[in-house]
């Protein structure tokens, strides 16, 4: 047995990491590349939510949507603090790279048009973000990771309510509002399930686990996520496109993932399956906002609000 | 307002509490600010309780004017009350005396900073 495999069975029997300096190389990469994708996903999320947020229905709704804002911009400082632990340099993470070298999630790359896709945002996507750091939290290696865990994670509870809260209300409204918030996730349904990542039988070498920088294969969480935006979106009468099949005792995807994005209409071509290597091509050209919304990061100026 | 809020000894009802007060005190205690990882009584946000028949009247302030789960808190407060009988409350939201950290009990600020959270 190499020292390498040695400590991974020693992380997997619960062995914590505090410092660089216990670090081999193979965790430090795994850690890094971890942290920028959380750091950089909670950053980009600031610039998403802002325009909707400044056209919110009320002025309490307004409020609480200035206060996501505010949450996932102290949510990247964390990620980006533990960096520089690991010899990153803080200001040059936020301000010294091109909007292409962001790792972020692709779904912040899109222009999110109106409040029922802010809220949709709040209510799948800031859940993914809780699917996956709560799974961190709870059984990351990383021990300043694991105890910074505890501020986000409670945060992260309230931007879910928030979206889950309005979006009962978008569609218990007028059909009008109900058929915006079925607009919005029409397209945001999948973008939260690609997010997830590669089926597990498709991956074959994960540094991630092995490592224990977290616990949950790709599909484990993807269920999980499923697990309660399925039954939300059950109970309000909002179409998506899952189901729980009893006799396989998990949640079904209604299409063969993974399938095209069409960017400029947000549509997704179920008929239409591509391969991950597509996916990852996708994610690496990036988004539609990208520049937009790095460009509104690094200058400082937030810009018209439609 | 009940001295408790001023004094920072630990929120709660008052010595003359009835047992219905109590109870709302109780059930406010289970009410997690949204936000942090404390009740609303442990953010000393609740300055009185006052029953009297079957309408309650709840005291609070928050620690910042623009809350952003103002309404929330509103929501969940109207919720506790209703899991001990009383249906009928009114939320009297006021800003004198300006709530402050010091009227935390102590291990709720001992709660937040292990949190990471800075007073």
């Amino acid at each position: 047995m190499t020292d390498e495999q040695r400590f991974k069975e020693q992380l997997q029997d619960g062995m914590m990491v505090e410092s660089p300096e216990e670090m081999t190389e193979g965790y430090r990469k795994a850690l890094e590349g971890t942290l920028l994708v959380s750091g950089d996903t909670e950053l980009m999320s600031a610039p998403a939510y802002y325009g909707p947020s400044m056209n919110a229905p009320t002025l309490d709704a307004r409020a609480s949507c200035v206060s996501v804002i505010q949450d996932e911009l102290g949510h990247g400082h964390i990620a980006y603090r533990l960096l520089e632990d690991l010899g990153y340099d803080r200001q040059e993470l936020v301000y010294g790279r091109e909007p292409h070298q962001f790792r972020n999630t692709y779904g912040f790359d899109q222009h999110l048009e109106n409040f029922a896709e802010l809220v949709v945002g709040h209510g799948f996507w800031d859940r993914a973000g809780i699917v996956l750091l709560s799974d961190i939290h709870e059984n990351t290696s990383y021990a300043p990771w694991k105890r910074a865990l505890t501020k986000v994670g409670k945060e992260e509870q309230f931007h879910l309510r928030h979206g889950e809260t309005w979006m009962r209300r978008l569609a218990n409204n007028t059909a009008s509002t109900k058929a915006k918030l079925q607009d919005a996730v029409d397209w945001m349904f999948p973008m939260a399930i690609e997010w997830f990542g590669l089926p597990d039988d498709l991956k074959k070498h994960d540094d991630q686990l092995a490592y224990r920088i977290k616990a949950k294969s790709n599909d484990e969480l993807r269920q999980d996520w499923m697990d309660s935006a399925v039954p939300l979106c059950e109970e309000i009468d909002i179409d998506v496109p899952a189901h729980y099949d009893e006799d396989q005792e998990q949640y079904i995807l209604e299409y063969d993932l993974p399938v095209a994005f069409e960017e400029a209409e947000k549509t997704w071509r179920f008929d239409d399956p591509i391969s991950w290597d597509d996916v990852m091509d996708r994610w690496r050209s990036r988004g539609p906002a990208n520049e937009q919304y790095v460009g509104m990061l690094q200058r400082g100026e937030l810009g018209a609000v439609a | 307002m009940s001295a408790d809020a001023t004094a920072a000894a630990t929120p709660g009802p008052g010595e003359d509490a009835t047992p219905t007060e109590r109870a709302v005190w109780d059930a406010l205690d289970e009410v997690e600010d949204p936000h942090l990882p404390l009740s609303l009584v442990e953010m000393a946000m609740v300055y009185d309780v006052a029953v009297e028949g079957d309408a309650a009247t709840v005291e609070i302030s928050f620690p910042c004017m623009g809350c952003p789960a103002y309404e929330f808190i509103h929501e969940d407060i109207r919720t506790a009350c209703r899991t001990v009988g009383v249906d009928d409350v009114d939320i009297d939201v006021v800003w004198d005396p300006i709530w402050s950290k010091d009227m935390m009990p102590q291990h709720a600020k001992e709660t937040l900073r292990s949190s990471g959270i800075g007073l």
